[in-house]
């Protein structure tokens, strides 16, 4: 929406105008605090990895080039600091855009789920959902769960998760189909009885 | 399109994802198979429930760590010039040295007009570099750090349109 101006303000940055970076972190900050707090889980994490992934934006400033997309180059950035922030908590063994490109690659082929049709759900407390949504979307492995926040929460179409994610759009579909059959199948028990 | 075929896209269907005539192929088959119209009301109800998740709001302090962040870093001294100019001064004060100890040791060389150090064409040559580099350090400012470059920094992250598709 804004991202002839965010072009603009990313341009000015370039050459010193560090008003534009205000600008730019004003607009941005929420969506990315809300990815990092989504895919994390944690609100003080989250706002670390906002602070980050500010400053690498301010430091490749230089390297930013027009014909980008101003979102899909913040969000490349934000998936990465994600992505690093997860391998820095679990201090597991490296994990990267790579490694994500080689899940989507090496994803098995999509399987039907053949269950009973899910429906409308039953009316339960707003927040008791919402934690309900939250633990289910922390419980999906790393490679879905991102793909499912920049979809769904951040509204990146499948291209856009391609892009952030470094993957083929083939490879996005399929992360998002067995993230969105996984999450059915846990939502199973909150839906309607008469449909399950 | 049969069910098995129709099952794989009703995420991206119900996503808005799939071409008109995909769209158009599922919407035929739906039509007439209510096991699979059950199963794109699910996705749909899923959909839906996912935006049940709540976000959190950014707190005011966060935005000025950020900002206070950035602006330390715009006004940090940039490290490898600083370290040229430090190196550089260092061999003007040896080059002095070495210049005041061979007038000391061979009073002939220098002449009348020995007395001044800042004669000597290779300390004025350093010193006159050491002006240099205090300009360069502020035309350099802005584009400093390459280290801190996000590529280099951090390979993954690159040119979005080097990728293929
Ligand atoms: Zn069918």
């Amino acid at each position: 929406m804004h991202d002839d101006s965010d072009v603009a303000l990313m341009l000015g940055l370039q050459k010193g105008d560090t008003a534009a970076f205000e600008i730019l972190l004003r607009r941005h900050q929420e969506p990315i605090l809300n990815l990092a707090y989504r895919f994390l889980g944690d609100r003080d994490e989250a706002e670390d990895l906002t602070q980050d992934v500010f400053l690498r934006l301010y430091r490749a400033r230089a390297s930013y080039r027009p014909d980008a997309k101003f979102t899909t180059w913040l969000y490349r950035i934000a998936s990465n600091a994600c992505l690093n922030a997860l391998r820095a908590r679990k201090g597991r063994r490296a994990m990267s855009l790579e490694g994500l490109a080689a899940d989507g690659r090496n994803a098995t082929p999509i399987q039907i789920e053949d269950t009973k049709a899910s429906a409308p759900p039953v009316a339960l407390l707003r927040d008791e959902m919402g934690e309900r949504i939250r633990g289910i979307v922390d419980g999906l492995p790393d490679a879905q769960r991102l793909a499912i926040v920049l979809n769904k929460y951040q509204d990146l179409s499948y291209e856009e998760v391609a892009e952030a994610m470094d993957l083929t759009v083939m490879a996005v579909k399929s992360l998002l189909f067995r993230a969105r059959e996984r999450i059915k199948e846990r939502l199973m028990p909150y839906l309607r009885e008469e449909v399950r | 399109m049969n069910c098995d075929e129709t099952r794989l896209e009703l995420v991206a269907f119900a996503d808005g994802e799939l071409s008109q005539l995909e769209a158009q192929s599922v919407r035929e088959h739906l039509a007439t198979c209510t096991a699979c119209a059950a199963l794109a009301d699910g996705h749909r109800a899923t959909g839906d429930l996912l935006s049940e998740y709540p976000g959190i709001e950014v707190r005011t302090k966060t935005t000025l760590a950020i900002l206070d962040a950035v602006e330390r870093e715009a006004t940090s001294r940039p490290r490898r010039v600083v370290q040229l100019r430090r190196w550089l001064a260092a061999a003007a004060v040896v080059a002095a040295l070495v210049t005041i100890g061979s007038l000391v040791w061979h009073p002939h060389i220098g002449g009348p007009s020995s007395a001044g150090v800042l004669d000597d064409p290779v300390v004025l040559d350093i010193v006159q570099n050491l002006d240099l580099y205090d300009k360069l350090d502020d035309l350099m400012a802005p584009d400093i750090g390459s280290d801190l470059d996000l590529r280099a920094a951090d390979p993954d992250v690159d040119d979005t349109n080097d990728r293929e598709g």
